[in-house]
């Protein structure tokens, strides 16, 4: 499938780019395009851009505060966690997001 | 409680409070080593050093605006700006401090959110409504409020929460247990949400003029990279390898970073065994934290790790306490930390985790 993220944590120098990094890591491992956004301490990096959005079957938000251009998002399937969950394990949360969309097609 | 996520809000707050406070408090930093004065006018005829210092000084003064319409603007996004601004400012003037910005804050941007949902006007007067009416309604009804009802509180709580530090002060049995526990708590949680409630308080009492839980939070978030660079020499030197190669790559930046206080360097290595190195950080931070409530360290300025030295009272105890807060850590590592690589062999495989909130996990609304 493929999925656009948005990662942001309250200091915006570490949690944030090592959620981008494991998330990423994790959804290609698993055969998923992924383009992951990150708003750190310097603001929106990576953006995403509309064709990645409108294109994506669900929009990941790893994200401890709130973020700039949510309204992007809107009518999207959005999932939302903390930082953390992603940092320790992606992998699992894919798996879950992967069921929800399932179910959700169904 | 959970939907109108608190926590959030004020973490989007302080995520933009972090380089406003950084840059403020260097500010004064700089002006006062080259001997700078606070001053209550500036002209053109003003040296830099009182500038600076003075500059930096009137921006920490601010702090209440900057968290009020940072809250108000998570919750309310722009709308919540311009009352947030101005409740803030009220709280400046008022003397309610950062407590008073946080509520000033949720307030203007709770009622901003909820009348632009309410409020039903006709299309010619709709582009008034966040212009002109919004801001000066939600400012006028959280005004009067605060100034007349919620201030007072307030003002009260924040005046006993003083007093009591103050009356601590030449107590060094509570002085010490003080400063353990704020040490502790600043320090447990790398940064994250503890660390930061901590801070905010100790924010509001340094405007008091009690610098000491300041000083202890720049140790709390430097004991980690510190303790971790000094067990790594320790470990070499007695020939135990409990930091894997990788580990002690990402140890060169966590330690640099760590000097300017930035804790978040030392994540590669602190997650790899989060709970164990935990226990370390907690134990150098409550004898580095006890150590400067013990000594009466204060900080005059926020943050900024070891370039926060000029605005110490005490720097040269400050740094003992760090030192030896640092070194506990290190000897606690040598007995806790285990080789990543180590625990990877024995185990096979990753460790499931048992974390179970992902099954309540659904797609939310925007």
């Amino acid at each position: 499938m493929k999925i656009v993220g948005v990662c942001a944590c309250v200091a915006g120098i570490a949690h944030t780019y090592m959620a981008q990094e494991k998330l990423t890591q994790a959804a290609e491992a698993r055969g998923h395009t992924i383009h992951v956004e990150t708003q750190g301490v310097i603001g929106q990096e990576n953006e995403l851009t509309p064709e990645d959005i409108a294109a994506a079957d669900v929009v990941v938000l790893a994200v401890d505060v709130e973020v700039t251009g949510k309204e992007r998002f809107k009518g999207k399937k959005v999932i939302e966690v903390p930082t953390k969950t992603v940092v320790h394990d992606a992998d699992r949360l894919l798996t879950r997001i992967e069921q929800l969309l399932s179910q959700a097609n169904e | 409680m959970k939907e109108l996520q608190l926590r959030k809000h004020l973490m989007t707050a302080i995520s933009y409070l972090i380089p406003y406070v950084a840059a403020s408090g260097m500010l004064m930093v700089v002006g006062n080593i080259f001997g700078g004065t606070s001053l209550e006018t500036l002209g053109s005829a003003t040296g830099i050093p009182d500038l600076l210092t003075t500059l930096g000084g009137t921006a920490l003064g601010f702090i209440p605006v900057v968290i009020s319409s940072g809250i108000a603007y998570s919750i309310s996004n722009k709308a919540g700006i311009a009352p947030g601004f101005i409740l803030g400012l009220l709280c400046k003037v008022d003397g309610y401090g950062f407590l008073g910005g946080l509520v000033a804050g949720f307030l203007a941007g709770f009622l901003t959110r909820w009348l632009l949902g309410v409020l039903k006007v006709p299309e010619w007067i709709r582009g008034l409504l966040p212009q002109l009416i919004l801001p000066l309604l939600v400012s006028i009804v959280v005004g009067l409020a605060l100034q007349y009802v919620i201030g007072v509180p307030i003002l009260w709580l924040t005046d006993a929460i003083t007093s009591l530090l103050e009356s601590m002060q030449g107590n060094p049995g509570a002085e010490v247990s003080f400063g353990a526990l704020v040490g502790v708590l600043s320090a447990i949680d790398y940064g994250g949400p503890i660390n930061k409630i901590v801070f905010a308080f100790s924010l509001g009492l340094q405007s008091e003029g009690l610098g000491g839980p300041i000083a202890n939070i720049i140790q709390a978030s430097m004991i980690a990279p510190i303790g971790l660079t000094i067990g790594y020499f320790v470990s070499r030197f007695t020939k135990r390898s409990i930091f894997s190669a990788e580990e002690g790559d990402a140890l060169k930046s966590a330690f640099i970073m760590g000097c300017f206080q930035i804790t978040e360097g030392s994540f590669p290595i602190i997650l790899n065994d989060l709970l164990r190195i935990t226990v370390c950080t907690a134990l150098g931070s409550a004898v580095s934290g006890a150590m400067i409530g013990f000594f009466g360290v204060a900080s005059s300025v926020p943050s900024g790790g070891f370039l926060a030295l000029p605005g110490f009272n005490k720097p040269v105890e400050w740094m003992v306490s760090l030192l030896v807060g640092s070194v506990v850590f290190a000897i606690a590592l040598q007995f806790l930390k285990r080789n990543p690589e180590k625990i990877a062999a024995e185990q096979g495989i990753k460790p499931e985790s048992d974390d179970d909130s992902l099954n309540d996990l659904t797609f939310s609304d925007l």
